[in-house]
């Protein structure tokens, strides 16, 4: 099974950018939202080396990394090249925030992330995967960035923990519920269906976010709460490019 | 990889412009910093190679004429002689895949000796000591029996080259030696239709667009003669019925109009029942049986008291409704035809079954007519010299002085032998039974060349303990196959790229060049090549004992083949005219026996052949029960097309598209022995087993099951240790043996290992 | 009005020999284990005798090419003549195409360690000479058409076992295979 690590980890890294720097920039909104003890350096610090590993990751997925910038080239069509030039402008605001503290830097760079997400949400949503070419990568994803985002971007106490419970469990739902719903779809989304249930990874990365859930009540230690969750969402994210089926696979059967 | 190293020269040239795409990008306007400038491809122009030509010289009814396009002294690519009609073009899938032989990086690439048969322990040897152990193991074989009977060839269709036969050339410079006579190809139907016509000779293939009706009994030109496709098309196209009768849906079966599942074996009862029918409507061409053929009336007497349609239904499990139908529209038609495949003979009652089809076929008229007859095959477009094949013994040789017949279907020499000695003939059919029985002198010595045993010659097991007897084996090859693992010397021998030869067709009338295109790859040497040099080591050691020449020319005695015949035949002023391209035989009549002047002994169609009743069969093509089912399955082992015998499926370029062979069983058989779709099974027998995967499928009858023969270079699969060397029934009159009963195998299937 | 090159895939005559496939490794001297052209059998539920229909499929040149418009290094370009051709000097190997494609047509070479697909032999259309895929078609299965001339009826686009892409507008044509009327046992 090819589970296109590379990519694995430079969505969810990215996606863990993305949620901190919007967790970071919601801190920022009101002046006072900055409490003693806070250090929103770091939480852009933290944003901005996931952005970067993510983006390292994600030049292994690539023959000939050297020559990575010309991915640039199709703007004008290739949603892989927005999203591209979307993630290295955020990495790039990221690292300018690091450096310069200004609110609109702040919300700037969020809000490139978000315009990210949309570019990712697009971008594995190919037209060759009947079961993923919708609006359910982009949900996937967002939800990714808002618990990663929830956990990895707070400080000291846990403002943010009514989100993350509320996200997990749409995740959750979302996961369970969706090889339900391609059960009555085609052939293609039935079978994927079936190798998403049949997957190690997915029940792997369901089991873990539901015990970060589980834990989200204890009120244990948040680092190590936010580990089980991004263990859980690297493997359901195994699964989202190892079990989904391709049309290529399935050319001469009935789709 | 060789061929890698050597890309074309398109892709040199995209380089070359990406270099300076690249050079002009980072100079130019920003912009193209991030878009490269690309290269774009300059038309393909063939005036940049030189053209050869080749001629596929398999053991394929289709044996294309070639173009080979070389640059750098390297084939890079080839393709179909359009210039041929027949060929039109197109290469099949095994054809394109020679660029990947000659450079396979598989290639056996010098002279090579076993220490230790099996042992895989091979060292590199020169030529010069190749042929010294040889020659010696020769000379040592002649002092201690005083002749070379304990010398054997085992030689059939690997390169059917016309140079070629200076592989038995070399056996006879040398004196008498043994010889593996026969064919396990289609010996029974050729002595069938010599009994019944005087020769096996088929109408041009390419006049059956003209047919009306065309049976298509046990053969699968959809991968075994892919060219002829095209005929049956064309022949549908202007209205004709195709009816395929098989025990296999083949994929030529799925092309035609009806497709009848025939209990192997039965042939010959489904045509006597058609031919009952004939009889029945009055539906019989008078003037054909009455005066251009003999014995008509003895058969119909035969086919009132011994034949019905019901009869026929009840064996071959046809309904009589379809056999009527059939009959009736097969007779309507003119001209119809019926091409009867070399599976089907494949029996101890396949020459019988022949016999009754050519009567059959013979009962509407249909011989002798263009777009009409009972083809099967022929040898008309080669008369050759064969030169290369008729070396004289050396002066005072000893050999065999007992009864000898021909010694193949190819043996075009009987006659002009001398009269005191003869070759000692072995029964190819039978290889391993000869070698463990043969007697004063036994075989000692096997020289193997464009052959395989281990993957053609039945009884795997009987082989492998025959090879035990023998002190010395040498073998002729290219890859490293299960017989080379067997041998003590193994040869490097040409591709047919790399020598010179001429080559034509036992199915069509098309003649082919073939011309050297590339220097031979590596130390490999052409079989004239290589018996130039055992004979310069044989003479060195005991001048004389050996008469073939030690200084050889291919393109020389490629001349040597060609006669006035040939040419008057072809219609060429030289053999340099085939540079321009293939010909095609010169003929009054696409339609064989046009003049219904017949070859037997009365000189009409022979219904009664009393030259048959003398060889010990039936006068008339009467019903022969077939052999005895002696376990649950009958295992056919047909060709597959990726394949032709043990030749092209080891390539990895051929991997691609078949990396793996199957046993294929009916959905209710393998339910009954409870094994799944892809699972590993276990198919055995008296001979030994086989474990492979099962495919299932409805295209095989459910008392069936089908391997197809083919060499795997990674994996233990051979067929041969399921099939024995029961005899066909005929096939020694023209052959020198009988064919051999090879669809008539039975064995068993078990699942392994929980059937998946 | 310029031409639409596609191919025909007549099935009633295809028999399945991957003499197309093997002539375009054998033209396109193609690493061994690549393969532009690819022959798949039909499932039993669409013909009815396995493997013994085929699909002979190698590159569709969409009128909107997943492919073209998936590609980040626009490595990809359509003729005016309807023919998709990629660049393999400028593909990065980020096997996005290869993702995108619905019919499998790009392709990972490992060796040389970018995406390939089928050209349609462009070079020897330019030449005056037909794909190498069609010239190898010794039953006349494979044809090069041009969809903006008239064409003979009965073609299919999307017959079954083929991905259903209108969006995409993939260019081959069809003709359905027929099964014989059998009589056995």
């Amino acid at each position: 099974m090819n589970y296109e690590f590379p990519l694995v980890f430079f969505t969810v890294l990215t996606q863990l950018a993305v949620g901190i720097a919007l967790a970071a920039a919601w801190k920022e909104r009101r002046a006072d939202g900055i409490r003693p003890g806070d250090n929103p350096n770091r939480l852009w610090q933290g944003a901005f080396a996931a952005a970067a590993a993510g983006l390292l990751a994600s030049l292994f997925h690539l023959a000939d990394p050297l020559r990575a910038f010309t991915a640039l080239s199709n703007v004008g069509h290739s949603w892989l090249s927005r999203e591209g030039l979307v993630f290295g402008v955020f990495a790039v605001l990221l690292l300018a925030r690091c450096l310069v503290q200004a609110r609109w830097l702040s919300l700037l760079a969020a809000l490139a992330g978000v315009v990210g997400l949309v570019m990712q949400g697009l971008t594995y949503a190919p037209v060759s995967m009947p079961a993923i070419n919708n609006s359910l990568p982009f949900f996937l994803f967002a939800l990714a960035a808002l618990i990663l985002g929830s956990s990895f971007g707070q400080e000291k106490e846990n403002s943010l923990v009514s989100l993350q419970r509320l996200s997990l469990i749409a995740l959750l739902l979302l996961l369970l519920a969706v090889p339900c719903v391609w059960t009555s779809g085609n052939a293609l989304m039935r079978a994927t269906a079936a190798a998403w249930k049949a997957s190690v990874p997915f029940w792997g990365g369901v089991a873990l976010l539901a015990l970060g859930l589980a834990l989200s009540f204890l009120r244990r230690n948040a680092t190590v709460q936010g580990l089980v969750l991004l263990c859980g969402i690297l493997l359901t994210r195994m699964t989202f490019f190892g079990d989904t089926l391709h049309t290529a696979g399935q050319i001469g059967k009935p789709f | 990889m060789k061929k890698s190293e050597h890309a074309s020269g398109r892709r040199d040239f995209l380089k070359g412009l990406l270099t300076a795409g690249a050079a002009g990008a980072l100079g130019g306007i920003p912009g193209s910093l991030l878009a490269p400038r690309r290269a774009g491809a300059a038309p393909f122009d063939p005036s940049e190679y030189q053209v050869f030509r080749n001629a596929c010289p398999r053991n394929c009814y289709d044996t294309c004429s070639i173009k080979t396009y070389v640059r750098d002294g390297v084939v890079q690519f080839v393709e179909g002689a359009p210039e041929s009609t027949f060929t039109k073009g197109s290469l099949c899938v095994k054809g394109y895949t020679y660029p990947r032989r000659i450079y396979s990086p598989d290639r056996i690439k010098y002279p090579m000796l076993q220490e230790g048969r099996g042992s895989g322990n091979w060292k590199r040897i020169s030529w010069d000591e190749a042929m010294g152990r040889i020659a010696d193991k020769i000379l040592d074989i002649k002092k201690r029996d005083g002749n070379l009977l304990g010398l054997a060839l085992s030689k059939y269709s690997g390169n059917f080259g016309i140079t070629n036969n200076c592989v038995e050339g070399m056996m006879s410079s040398l004196g008498y030696t043994s010889r593996f006579v026969g064919t396990p190809c289609w010996p029974a139907g050729i002595d069938a239709q010599n009994y019944d016509l005087g020769d096996m000779w088929c109408n041009d293939p390419e006049d059956m667009a003209r047919a009306r009706y065309i049976i298509v009994w046990g053969a699968n030109p959809a991968w075994c003669s892919m060219h002829s496709m095209k005929y049956l098309y064309a022949a549908r196209e202007r209205g004709a019925k195709i009816v395929v009768i098989d025990p296999i849906l083949t994929q030529t079966a799925a092309k035609a109009d009806e497709f009848w599942q025939i209990r192997a074996g039965t042939d010959g009862a489904l045509a006597l029942g058609m031919a009952r029918h004939l009889l029945d409507r009055g539906l019989v061409d008078q003037d054909f049986v009455s005066r251009c053929a003999v014995g008509f009336e003895d058969f119909a007497a035969y086919l009132r008291a011994n034949v019905t349609v019901e009869w026929a239904a009840e064996r071959c499990g046809i309904p009589a409704e379809a056999i009527r139908a059939v009959t009736e529209e097969f007779a309507a038609a003119r001209p119809a035809t019926v091409w009867i495949g070399y599976g089907m003979q494949r029996h101890t009652n396949g020459g019988s079954m022949v016999r009754a089809i050519d009567a059959f076929v013979a009962m509407t008229g249909n011989i002798g007519v263009e777009g009409g007859g009972v083809r099967y095959g022929h040898l008309r477009t080669w008369g050759f010299n064969f030169h290369a094949m008729l070396q004289q013994p050396p002066e005072g040789s000893v050999g065999f002085t007992g009864a000898t017949g021909p010694k193949g279907e190819f043996d075009f020499a009987d006659g002009a032998k001398p009269a005191a000695y003869s070759d000692r003939p072995l029964n190819m059919n039978k290889t391993a039974q000869e070698i463990l029985d043969a007697k004063d002198p036994e075989i000692r010595m096997l020289w193997i060349s464009c052959k395989n045993p281990f993957a053609q010659d039945f009884d795997r097991n009987k082989l492998e303990k025959a090879f035990k007897k023998l002190e010395m084996v040498v073998s002729v090859e290219q890859f490293f196959t299960e017989t080379v693992r067997h041998s003590d010397i193994v040869l490097p021998v040409t591709t047919l790229f790399e020598e010179w030869t001429v080559n034509v067709s036992y199915w069509h009338y098309w003649l082919s060049l073939n011309e050297q295109a590339v220097k031979p790859m590596h130390e490999a040497k052409s079989n004239l090549e290589i018996a130039a040099l055992l004979s310069r080591a044989m003479n060195a050691r005991e001048p004389g004992s050996c008469t073939f020449p030690q200084e050889v020319d291919g393109k020389e005695w490629m001349i040597k083949e060609f006669n006035k015949g040939i040419y008057e035949q072809f219609g060429l002023s030289s053999w340099e005219d085939l540079r321009r391209g293939p010909a095609k035989a010169r003929m009054a009549s696409s339609a064989s026996w046009h003049d219904r002047k017949f070859a037997t002994p009365s000189g009409k169609y022979e219904f009664s052949s009393e030259l048959c009743a003398r060889n010990g069969f039936k006068a008339l093509p009467e019903y022969v029960e077939g052999r005895k089912a002696t376990a649950p399955f009958r295992l056919m082992t047909p060709h597959v097309q990726f394949g032709l015998h043990s030749q092209f499926v080891n390539l990895d370029w051929m991997e691609a598209f078949y990396p793996e062979p199957f046993v294929y069983i009916h959905p209710r058989a393998a339910a009954a022995r409870k094994i799944e779709d892809g699972a590993m099974t276990r198919v055995s027998n008296a001979v030994g087993e086989v474990v492979v995967r099962a495919c299932i499928t409805d295209t095989v009858p459910e008392d069936c099951l089908v391997m197809y023969e083919a060499w795997f270079r990674k994996l233990d699969f051979n067929v041969q240790n399921l099939v024995d060397d029961c005899a066909a029934d005929m096939g020694a009159m023209k052959t020198g043996a009988p064919g051999v009963a090879l669809h008539d195998q039975f064995v068993d299937i078990a699942p392994v290992g929980g059937g998946r | 009005m310029s031409k639409r090159y596609a191919f025909l895939l007549d099935m009633d005559k295809c028999i399945g020999c991957r003499g197309c496939a093997m002539a375009c490794k054998n033209f396109n001297q193609l690493q061994p284990d690549m393969v532009w052209r690819q022959v798949y059998p039909l499932d039993e539920s669409i013909y009815p005798h396995r493997d013994r229909a085929f699909l002979s499929l190698s590159c569709n040149h969409c009128d909107n090419p997943a492919c073209l418009a998936a590609c980040p290094t626009c490595s990809y370009e359509k003729r005016p003549d309807g023919i998709v051709v990629h660049h393999q000097e400028t593909c990065i190997g980020c096997s996005n195409c290869i993702r995108s494609c619905p019919y499998g047509a790009p392709r990972f070479n490992k060796a040389e360690k970018h995406a390939e697909k089928c050209s349609l032999c462009h070079e020897r259309l330019d030449a005056g000479l037909q794909p190498a895929c069609v010239q190898a078609c010794l039953t006349g299965a494979l044809q090069l058409i041009d969809l903006n001339a008239p064409l003979p009826g009965g073609l299919v686009q999307y017959p079954a076992g083929y991905p259903n892409m209108p969006r995409l507008n993939p260019s081959t044509r069809f003709i359905l295979p027929r099964a014989p009327r059998l009589a056995r046992r």
